[in-house]
């Protein structure tokens, strides 16, 4: 099961690097658009087309952003802004899993869209879990889970060298007690941004 | 011992005032059948003469914990002789007792005088005769060593409780000022001394085999780090780069090595440091599977680690050469249950205390190595950090109480449970030190 998982990552990746490659150079910037009237021509594409578009990844990150609806917005504004899907930095967990449930990828990915237009976004990883169980196995079971948000986010393109991974297991939990609701709350990866979360 | 006792002697506790500075008290949760009667009567003193803790008191105490003895509730005491000559015979023995210790506190030259006498009532002879010498501040410590004389002449093995223990405490965990405590305390709980305060998470104390230091996980910096603090000086030094994500640190039983856990990328891995020569560590599992909390065998010639390379948590053992380098690969160990977790191995290398959950939840469990069963000692649902004893009569444990970390003890068993319960935060992870710690100058 995990083999077969990595071994995918492993093939996506290099299906990732071989459409960068592809791309023409004037789209190799830093992943913003100058004006408005380019980002508004993008914005007319589906997002997830935009790799093999001539504009390359410059037009696929603006397009993104759109499509996650922090367009126009500076860092600060966009990671607050309470209705967006960059507001939801905390990723919760089914117990002893380090699956990313479904209704997290479209926030994961606004993320990693994010994080590839914003240079100054340096990311946080930091991996929870419950009370249950031995404090030193739970270490390893958060830093399990940061990892896996780790892949994804990469999988998306979010730029690795500006990803930091921690895990506290079970010794800041979120919220107090001994039953599910208490625990469903502790098991989480939480994505602190510089600058705004820390 | 019968509940009634067993109230009396709670009763008894609740009355005496509390020395200053205690935190922990003493509750006892379970009794004990076939445990050895024992009379400790309280030490006669001249009324201008006042101790500051009740001897016989801390003794009856610290024997009932054990499990191997159950002490006369004082009030049940046919008479209460000073000194053995003083003593009617048959009315012990009709009174059912095997041993009775008796003593009296007076002044000294330089702090108190402490006579005392065992005395086996069917034999009609002395057993041991002491005089110590002690300032007054040392009364409740020499209670301890007495009970360990007691324990060592009736049951012909070292006592365990003039030892210590070192454990984590929590106030406002949840909240925005957490602060995060490690402490060391008398093995009863007593005496607590903060060895260090920090708003970040402190964890897995573990003490070094000479008990003067103690090594442990601090996350100040942001990840968690080792760290390894002489107990009486506070001085400290951290091991390894503080850009690394390690813990779970083990001293090897001649002190010479440190086993320890990285966490590089996916991996989790054990790692030996040899803190006398320095270098590069040793890395000991190498596998994509959480590998963690390294327990050393007695002799140092193996250890044994968690590992859920099997799908769940399970006990693992690794055969190791003179220089803890791995000469074998590791072998699976627990096979009852889908979590066994937390290895503690006792001093006759053959017994492992653990974490095992069934269906009832995460109960501390006693591993024989060399028949291969599991019994359930404590039927706790939160059971966590199982700690033997130096001598390997008793083990300590954190459990959750009513939503509280408390400690608890057992003898290993299972006949007698008792709990240390704390009056503020939560408490955890305690890790008994070994013979003659030293936690003061």
């Amino acid at each position: 099961m995990k083999t077969r998982l990595k071994l995918s990552l492993t093939l996506l990746t290099g299906l990732l690097a071989a459409g960068c490659a592809s791309t023409p150079e004037e789209g190799a910037g830093d992943g913003r658009w100058g004006d408005g009237e380019q980002r508004e021509q993008a914005a007319g594409r589906d997002g997830g087309e935009a790799g093999a578009a001539a504009e390359g990844a410059a037009a696929s990150a603006s397009a993104a952003a759109r499509r996650f609806g922090f367009a126009g917005q500076d860092y600060e504004e966009a990671l607050e802004e309470e209705e967006g899907l960059l507001h939801k930095r905390t990723i919760y967990f089914e117990f002893d899993s380090d699956a990313i449930p479904q209704e997290y990828e479209e926030v994961l990915a606004a993320h990693a869209a994010f994080m590839s237009e914003h240079e100054e976004a340096e990311v946080i990883l930091e991996g929870h879990t419950d009370a249950r169980g031995s404090r030193e196995y739970n270490l390893g079971l958060g830093r399990r889970r940061a990892e896996s948000v780790h892949d994804f986010l990469e999988l998306e393109g979010a730029p690795a060298d500006r990803i930091e991974v921690v895990s506290f297991g079970e010794e800041r939990p979120a919220a107090h007690g001994g039953d599910e609701q208490a625990w469903q709350q502790n098991r989480r990866v939480e994505i602190l941004y510089s600058g705004v979360d820390r | 011992m019968t509940m009634r006792r067993l109230t009396a002697l709670l009763l008894a506790l609740a009355l005496w005032p509390a020395a200053a500075g205690a935190v922990l008290t003493i509750e006892i949760t379970e009794g004990v059948t076939g445990a050895r009667p024992i009379a400790v009567v309280p030490f006669g003193h001249p009324p201008d003469v006042r101790p500051n803790a009740d001897l016989a008191q801390v003794v009856a105490t610290d024997l009932a914990r054990s499990g191997r003895f159950s002490p006369m509730p004082r009030r049940e005491l046919p008479a209460q002789p000073e000194r053995g000559g003083a003593m009617d015979m048959e009315q012990w023995r009709l009174a059912g007792q095997d041993h009775v210790l008796v003593g009296q506190v007076d002044r000294g030259t330089d702090g108190l005088v402490i006579r005392t006498q065992l005395m086996d009532p069917y034999r009609e002879e002395q057993v041991f005769g002491y005089r110590f010498q002690v300032p007054q501040s040392g009364l409740r410590r020499l209670g301890h060593r007495l009970a360990d004389r007691v324990y060592e002449a009736v049951l012909d093995r070292r006592g365990a409780f003039s030892t210590s223990m070192a454990y984590v405490r929590t106030e406002r965990e949840t909240g925005d000022e957490p602060r995060y405590i490690l402490a060391v305390a008398d093995a009863d709980g007593r005496n607590e001394q903060v060895i260090l305060d920090s708003s970040q998470p402190l964890m897995s104390p573990a003490w070094s085999p000479d008990g003067r230091r103690v090594a442990y996980v601090s996350f100040e910096g942001g990840r968690p780090g080792l760290w390894i603090q002489t107990v009486t000086s506070g001085s400290r030094e951290r091991i390894g780069p503080a850009s690394e994500s390690r813990s779970a640190p083990a001293f090897s039983p001649d002190g010479r090595y440190l086993a320890w856990t990285r966490q590089d990328g996916e991996n989790t891995d054990i790692y030996i440091t040899d803190l006398k020569r320095g270098g590069e560590p040793v890395r000991l599992t190498r596998h994509w599977a959480i590998d963690t909390e390294p327990a050393w065998l007695p002799g140092g010639e193996g250890l044994i680690f968690t590992s859920d390379r099997a799908g769940s948590p399970q006990l693992y053992e690794v055969d190791l050469d003179d220089r803890a380098r791995p000469v074998s690969n590791p072998e699976r160990i627990t096979f009852e249950g889908n979590y066994n977790a937390s290895a503690d191995v006792a001093p006759d290398g053959r017994h492992v205390a653990l974490v095992h959950r069934n269906n009832n939840g995460f109960r501390i469990a006693v591993l024989d190595r060399e028949r291969g069963g599991l019994q359930v000692v404590a039927e706790t649902t939160m059971g966590e950090s199982p700690s033997f004893a130096p001598n390997g009569d008793m083990i300590l444990y954190a459990a959750e109480r009513s939503g509280r970390g408390v400690l608890e003890s057992v003898s290993s068993d299972g006949r007698a449970r008792q709990r240390l319960g704390m009056d503020i935060g939560n408490v955890r992870e305690p890790a008994w030190s070994p013979f003659d710690a030293l936690t003061r100058n």
